[in-house]
């Protein structure tokens, strides 16, 4: 006798499913069941998942859901047809909708409004007894869906016989058929430990504690048949199948259409993308089209035409067009972004003729599937874009991709040590005493530094739990930016449910569930340097008194090839972390393309394939140049031979192994879902076999495959690049030919980017730009600029910069300065601008009443002393007699600069320090570059970031900040581990080191770490650390 | 006036039984919140300090032991304590909040030949208790708080004095707020004399009246009215430890501190006393009450810790000693009380937990006991002896509708055995039922149980191991 199984949960249905959709589904096949039902909780959150991992193994899924009621019954709806999933969908959009985020709220008319087309179960709770059923269970009888059943299972639970005698009487009141369901809520027998701790942890409780809220035994996960034929009757499995047989429905039939509404009445989308397109070449040249652009768009059009992509040009398209109308900087990247359609649309400003891109390498015919462009938009408008969208589409065709949030380390370890009782101190000390890398190899030397043996009985299973729920999904969470639009209500489709934003819908499936489905996806993302360019620029303009737009700055300009060459690059876009400032010198990005390899480079793909070292030193002309063989050479070319970008490398697949354009594509996408599926080991054997069978190295295949799994952590390819490369070169010109505009433009559009005001301010003051400090009586909200005695440009602080300030409080002060005048004093301040004392002592701690008030304790005291007079007596406090305070010193006034501002415009900390700094025989960071390499040197400074590569095999890169520079230390594992404290503790470090010069490189290969936070006392330095 | 201000920097840890070898600390507040309220010096010397948070000392010093703040233990002592400063001055008074004494000492100089015989009559026994104090003098209850701040300052004896030692000290040692202190600072203020500089109108408009007053309190233009510590008629003192004393010796100091405190209380009323309680208490056995009647009155703690140390080594203890409490109350001259003191409780009635009580009283505590649910699927976990202040036996099962509720428990035999393993089986009737859990206790069990009758018609409940197959007998049916 056969069985399909009808109701199983996934750990989709959270904290309480303990496996994950594909080992259901592999366990099921396996199995031999004929068929298996997913059906979480009010959703369909992992049935993408499910569905991908049953059409590999070719097992029938049936798609379904269940609901609980609050007595404990529940009704699974099961979809047979198209129809019937669509109410399905609707179903679960109401019950999430009428709910608050991650709950859902059902009630009986809700189900009496539109199943009829579902196939129905009911599955009476647990310890009721028969009697109790009889009244829901009717009411249950009465409801219109297609077919309904009554859902027995058989948990080898006490009354488990006596149940079935009164279900079957049940039945026969009623007329409904008995059905046999496992309620399967793992996929195998193993796994019940860990259910008990999902189940610990959503009843907030231990596992010694759940007791009877729990499950007394193991049954609930997928049985063998055999087993299944000893506890039920035969027509109970029976019915199973009838069940089965009537759901022909699949997620491949799934029918979505792209919104009508950008096509003008009367043309096609076709024509309409034509006729845009036409305009667009005009516009693009003027002096006349190119053949080669002619003929490459009419290849590209005739391709989307044949795939019928026209809608989502056309989408992409309206998006820029809109936000280019409002003045918000975008710019589009992706596969499709640098197609020459969508540099006529104005999507991209990466012209395809410096670029050797073809549309169809990366729309493939062989997939019927959208291609993918990224709009990113300045971060701090981007809400407008999405209003826009929400407003065009209405909020029920348009809605963002949810993101599964999965657990990680820290918070499966917090969770599971608490469901196993551990106390809260050990806990909380144990998830806080993790570093962000620490890996699983850490955990037991954590525990027994802790002073908990890691070989205990407890600790024994609280590894074995970790490590098994980690990547479990936790809760979904709004995608950041993709968006979803469809002609017909999204919630035909996929059910939609709240985010935690107001206002904000989600459906339930992520980009990824979207793309295995073949759904249109625009992701609209944030970027924070277009923020900062356009504020650039707009400072450019009006300092200039003439437009400056990113058209006008020129190209492949000479003086900013040589100061990125430098490693000179505080603030570029993209190039500005410490690894990217070391491959600068050695890279030396003389042109555009150049740019668009620095971009990739430093990216897990070339770095696990080994590329990168290969590649610098044929580029440097000390290997020569030569290619694999002679196909290849057409493929690597432009990058000396080295395979770089994902593109390269999906070709080199193609030529080389002998993969087809689809296959090639099957790859690129596993491999950025290689941790979802898990495993690219059928690829790497065709990989190889390929490969050696056209006669290339071992070696070098396996390199291949290294890189395509490097590039699975963190897809990078070449279209990306293209247009990132657009905006490291505009912000690096901003940076050397208008530095005060381009400094004032990222202190505007913080918190963004690698480095916190303070070292921007330094590294622009060290350029000789000039600033202003903050003052009520001149500054703005923003960073201005003003000319300095020579006309140059110089940067005024805004009030902005002090800590704490609200936007709405400082343009008080500046709209109320600017209509009537400057404040005489600071009672005038309070009480014309309406500033609150909290306000006041803010502005005095960070130095901005200085004109008005004298030093800062002297403005402080002022604050503190403004009244807040009633009515006809206000302005009117009495006079007091002048306090004489002294003047802070130098070390006090830098320590309320820190304070109130997060930087200084007085002396460096560190210049304060140096007679002391002196005596420890330490060095400046400027100094480095002139000794000799090889030398030991002692070096000190304020900690600026921590980084650890995860390919770096464990070395930390620190920067440290004096007066003069930064100097870059190299800390190997050994040093961390003798010095962990200092290595990542400390807010200022004297480290003793080998130093490395080599290139216009400097480095300090740390030997000793010494913590001297001390030194600074109070100052609050702030300190980033990175992955 | 002139006052001396005693300050317990380390209260709540001095209070413990001292343990000068590990590193101990109290700790306030719960959670995440959860901080050192005050370390041993052990544990000072380890680095901790009050104010770090528990997992950063943990962090630093794993075997750091750690005992929550108790108030109450604070209040006793520092009560303990006024009562045994009452033999220097008949003024004292306290400030819980502030572990701090105060003892109006004008009056007493001549009597105890000056302040210095004062000061160190007064700071030796105290060490002989076993406290760490900080002791300050001056015309003011508050300025002696602000003096016993600082280690080195010499007493101010009056006003003209106390303006010149208060000047040069920082303001972080006057009694304000954390964010006034902040504000004067930020504003270049930084000694007592910066702030008693400023012209009172502008603090008032600044900071509000209390600090105004506070400081018309420290130099004495405005009056500072406290309520004195009365010495108690009856003399009760308890002392509660954190981790039960397992050996005599470990009772011997805290007796010692106990009497000497006594001491101090009976000459501060110049009395002596003729019949002397000390009960210890135990977990779980009847209290140990040791009566002393000396033939002849008797106020010399030396004394009273030698006739109870021989007593005590006479008398066995049934357990760990989790209390102390020492009592008196016939005291001979000025006055004697008579009557019983403990014994006008409110009668309860006569009833079921009357008689329970009564039973306790009679068989002792331990002798009554009363069965309880537990939530768990395995028979022999699902019971257990209730606790003291479990309500009923169905509290346990309580549960939301998440579950089953106790309402339909299942079918279980009233006599549980342990598990017996069966040699041959006996007639299994119906179906099993399978019970697993208990894998977080190391052992999982794995079982399905059955319904047997035996040849003799006696209803067994049997299972078998699923991994082993074995089989045991574990209940009864009626």
């Amino acid at each position: 006798m056969d069985y399909a199984e009808l109701l199983c949960l996934t750990n989709f249905s959270f904290q309480r499913g303990a496996s994950h959709p594909r080992e259901l589904v592999q366990r099921a096949s396996s199995l031999g069941y004929r068929a298996l039902a997913i059906t979480d909780e009010c959703s369909l959150a992992g049935i993408v998942r499910a569905h991908e991992a049953a059409v590999a193994v070719g097992l029938p899924l049936l798609i379904g859901s269940q609901f609980r009621f609050p007595q404990g019954d529940r009704i699974a709806l099961l979809a047979p047809t198209q129809a019937a999933y669509t109410q399905l969908c609707e179903l679960i959009t109401r019950a999430r909708r009428q709910a608050p985020k991650g709950t859902y709220a059902l009630r009986r008319e809700d189900f009496a409004a539109a199943i009829d087309q579902t196939l129905a179960i009911w599955i009476p709770a647990a310890h009721n007894e028969a009697a109790h059923n009889e009244a829901p269970a009717s009411w249950f009888a009465g409801l219109p869906a297609a077919a309904r059943y009554l859902g027995f299972s058989h948990h080898l639970a006490q009354d488990s016989a006596r149940r079935l005698q009164a279900m079957r009487a049940l039945g026969r009141r009623l007329g409904l058929p008995l059905v046999a369901v496992g309620d399967v809520h793992y996929h195998v027998r193993e796994r019940r430990p860990l259910h008990d701790v999902m189940t610990a942890i959503r009843l907030k409780t231990t596992v010694a504690q759940i007791g009877s809220r729990g499950f007394a035994n193991g049954e609930r996960h997928l049985r063998p048949l055999a087993s299944l034929r000893r506890l039920y009757p035969a027509e109970l499995l029976a019915t199973t199948l009838e069940i089965a047989q009537r759901c022909e429905f699949s997620l491949t039939a799934l029918y979505y259409e792209y919104p009508e509404e950008l096509v003008p009445r009367g043309l096609t989308a076709s024509e309409h993308l034509r006729a845009l397109t036409e305009r667009g070449m005009r516009t693009r040249w003027p002096q006349g089209i190119p053949q080669a652009m002619r003929s490459q768009i009419d290849k590209e059009l005739a391709l989307i035409r044949e795939l019928r992509f026209e809608h989502y040009f056309l989408t992409v398209a309206d998006i820029v067009a809109y936000a280019r109308s409002r003045g918000i900087l975008c710019q589009g990247r992706g596969s499709a972004a640098n197609s020459a359609v969508c540099y006529v649309l104005g999507v991209t400003e990466v012209d395809p003729a410096r670029m050797d891109l073809l549309l169809e390498r990366f729309i493939s015919k062989e997939r019927h599937e959208p291609p993918d462009i990224d709009i990113d938009f300045e971060h701090q408008r981007r809400e407008e874009v999405m209003q826009y969208i929400y407003n065009k589409y209405g909020r029920h065709r348009a809605a963002l991709s949810a993101t599964v949030i999965t657990y990680r380390r820290r918070m499966a370890i917090r969770d599971v040590a608490r469901a196993l009782g551990l106390p809260l101190d050990l806990v909380d000390a144990l998830a806080k005493s993790l570093q962000w890398f620490d890996g699983a190899a850490q955990l037991p030397e954590q525990l027994l530094q802790l002073g908990f043996d890691p070989r205990s009985r407890t600790a024994a299973l609280l590894l074995r739990l970790v490590a098994q729920i980690i990547g479990f999904p936790r809760h979904l969470s709004q995608h950041v930016g993709g968006f979803v639009i469809s002609q017909h209500p999204l919630s035909t489709l996929v059910p939609v449910e709240n985010a935690a934003m107001p206002d904000r819908t989600i459906i339930q499936w992520d980009k990824d569930d979207l793309d295995a489905l073949g759904l249109l996806k625009v992701d609209c993302l944030a970027l924070g340097m277009l923020s900062a360019i356009r504020r650039a620029l707009q400072l450019k303009s009006a300092f200039d008194g003439r437009s400056f737009t990113l058209a006008d700055i020129p190209a492949e300009d000479p003086a900013t090839y040589d100061m990125l060459c430098r490693g000179e690059s505080t603030g570029v876009f993209q190039v500005e972390s410490r690894a990217q400032m070391t491959m600068l010198p050695r890279l030396k990005p003389r042109s555009y393309f150049d740019l668009v390899i620095e971009v990739a480079i430093i990216r897990p793909g070339p770095i696990q394939g080994g590329m990168v070292h290969p590649y610098l030193r044929r580029r440097q002309g000390l290997e020569a140049v030569s290619y694999p063989s002679r196909e290849l050479e057409k493929i690597l070319h432009r990058t000396c031979g080295v395979p770089l970008f994902q593109e390269q490398v999906m070709e080199i697949a193609m030529v080389a192994a002998g993969f087809s354009a689809g296959e090639a594509d099957k790859v690129r996408r596993s491999m950025a879902a290689w941790q979802r599926r898990g495993g690219l080991g059928e690829y790497r054997e065709k990989l190889l076999a390929g490969m050696i069978e056209r006669g290339y190295p071992a070696a070098f295949a396996e390199q291949i495959y290294q890189q395509i799994l490097g590039f699975g952590s963190y897809g990078f390819p070449q279209s990306h690049s293209a247009s990132f490369a657009l905006l490291v070169y505009s912000s690096a010109w901003l940076r050397c030919h208008a530095p005060a505009a381009f400094v004032a433009g990222l202190l505007n559009s913080w918190p963004m980017g690698f480095y916190a005001p303070a070292q921007l301010v330094n590294d622009a003051r060290r350029n000789g730009v000039v600033f202003h400090p903050v003052d009520v009586q001149s500054s703005e909200w923003d960073c201005t600029l003003q000319a300095g005695s020579q006309g140059t440009a110089q940067v005024r602080l805004g009030l902005r910069m002090v800590a704490g300030l609200a936007e709405a409080a400082g343009e008080a002060i500046v709209k109320q300065r600017e209509s009537a005048g400057a404040y005489a004093d600071v009672d005038a301040l309070a009480h014309r601008a309406g500033v609150p004392k909290r306000v006041l002592e803010l502005l005095a701690r960070a130095g901005a009443l200085a004109s008005l008030a004298g030093h800062r304790r002297l403005a402080h005291w002022s604050a503190l002393g403004v009244e807040r007079l009633p009515g006809m007596l206000a302005g009117t406090s009495a006079q007091e007699s002048p306090l004489a305070l002294p003047a802070p010193t130098e070390g006090q006034s830098l320590l309320a600069d820190y304070r109130g501002l997060g930087l200084t415009l007085g002396r460096h900390p560190l210049a304060l320090l140096r007679g002391r700094l002196d005596r420890l025989r330490t060095c400046r960071a400027a100094d480095l570059s002139r000794l000799t390499s090889g030398r030991t040197v002692r070096v000190a400074g304020i900690v600026t970031h921590r980084q650890r590569p995860e390919t770096a095999s464990g070395v930390v890169f620190m920067s440290l900040e004096d007066e003069t520079g930064i100097s870059n230390l190299i800390v190997w594992p050994r040093v961390q581990q003798l010095q962990r404290q200092a290595v990542f503790g400390a807010r200022m470090l004297v480290v003793q080191g080998e130093l490395q010069n080599e290139m216009g490189v400097t480095h300090v290969i740390a030997s000793q770490v010494r913590d001297y936070s001390h030194w600074l006392g109070r100052l609050r330095t702030p300190a980033r650390d990175f992955r | 006036m002139l006052w001396i201000s005693v300050l317990l920097p380390h209260l709540p840890v001095d209070l413990r039984e001292p343990a000068p070898s590990r590193a101990l600390a109290v700790t306030a507040g719960i959670g995440p919140h959860r901080c050192l309220l005050a370390c041993n010096a052990a544990a000072r010397s380890a680095g901790m300090t009050a104010g770090m948070d528990v997992p950063a000392a943990l962090m630093r010093e794993p075997a750091l032991e750690l005992i929550q703040r108790s108030k109450a233990d604070e209040r006793r002592a520092l009560h303990g304590l006024a009562c045994w400063a009452h033999q220097f001055t008949s003024d004292v008074c306290l400030d819980l909040a502030r572990w701090t004494l105060w003892l109006e000492a004008g009056a007493s100089l001549r009597y105890f030949n000056g302040l210095h015989t004062l000061h160190a009559q007064l700071k030796e026994g105290l060490t002989r208790l076993g406290y760490t104090a900080s002791i300050g003098v001056g015309p003011t209850l508050e300025a002696a708080a602000v003096l016993s701040r600082h280690r080195d300052v010499l007493p101010a004896l009056n006003f003209r004095e106390l303006r010149r030692v208060l000047a040069p000290l920082p303001l972080s040692s006057l009694l304000l707020q954390r964010a006034v202190l902040e504000q004067l600072q930020t504003s270049g203020l930084c000694t007592i004399g910066d702030l008693l500089g400023v012209a009172q109108a502008s603090i008032g408009r600044r900071f509000g009246v209390e600090l105004t007053h506070y400081l018309q309190r420290l130099l004495g233009e405005r009056p500072d009215p406290r309520r004195r510590h009365r010495m108690p008629p009856l003399y009760r003192r308890r002392l509660d430890f954190a981790q039960p004393l397992e050996v005599l010796e470990g009772l011997l100091f805290p007796l010692r501190r106990l009497l000497q405190e006594f001491q101090g209380y009976l000459r501060g009323r110049d009395v002596a006393v003729q019949r002397l309680t000390v009960t210890l208490q135990h977990r779980n056995s009847p209290d140990t009450t040791l009566q002393l009647l000396t033939s002849a009155p008797q106020r010399d703690a030396q004394r009273l810790f030698a006739l109870l140390r021989e007593k005590l080594e006479r008398t066995a203890l049934p357990q760990a000693i989790t209390r102390i409490i020492l009592t008196a109350q016939d005291f001979v001259a000025p006055q004697i009380i008579q009557g019983d003191f403990f014994d006008d409780h409110a009668r309860r009635d006569d009833s079921w937990t009357a008689l329970l009580d009564k039973l306790r009283a009679r068989l002792g505590p331990d002798a009554v006991r009363r069965l309880g649910l537990r939530d768990d699927h395995r028979p022999e976990n699902a019971w257990c002896i209730a606790a003291e202040d479990q309500a009923d036996l169905t509290a346990a099962c309580n549960h939301p509708a998440d579950g089953p509720s106790a309402a339909c428990l299942p079918d279980r035999p009233l006599w549980l055995l342990q598990p017996t393993p069966l040699a041959s089986l006996p007639l299994l009737l119906g179906t099993p039922e399978r019970i697993e859990a208990g894998w977080w206790e190391g052992e999982d069990a794995s079982r399905d149980y059955y319904l047997a009758r035996t040849a003799e018609g006696a209803r067994w409940w049997l299972y078998r191991e699923v991994g082993t197959k074995r089989w045991f007998l574990q209940g009864l049916w009626a």
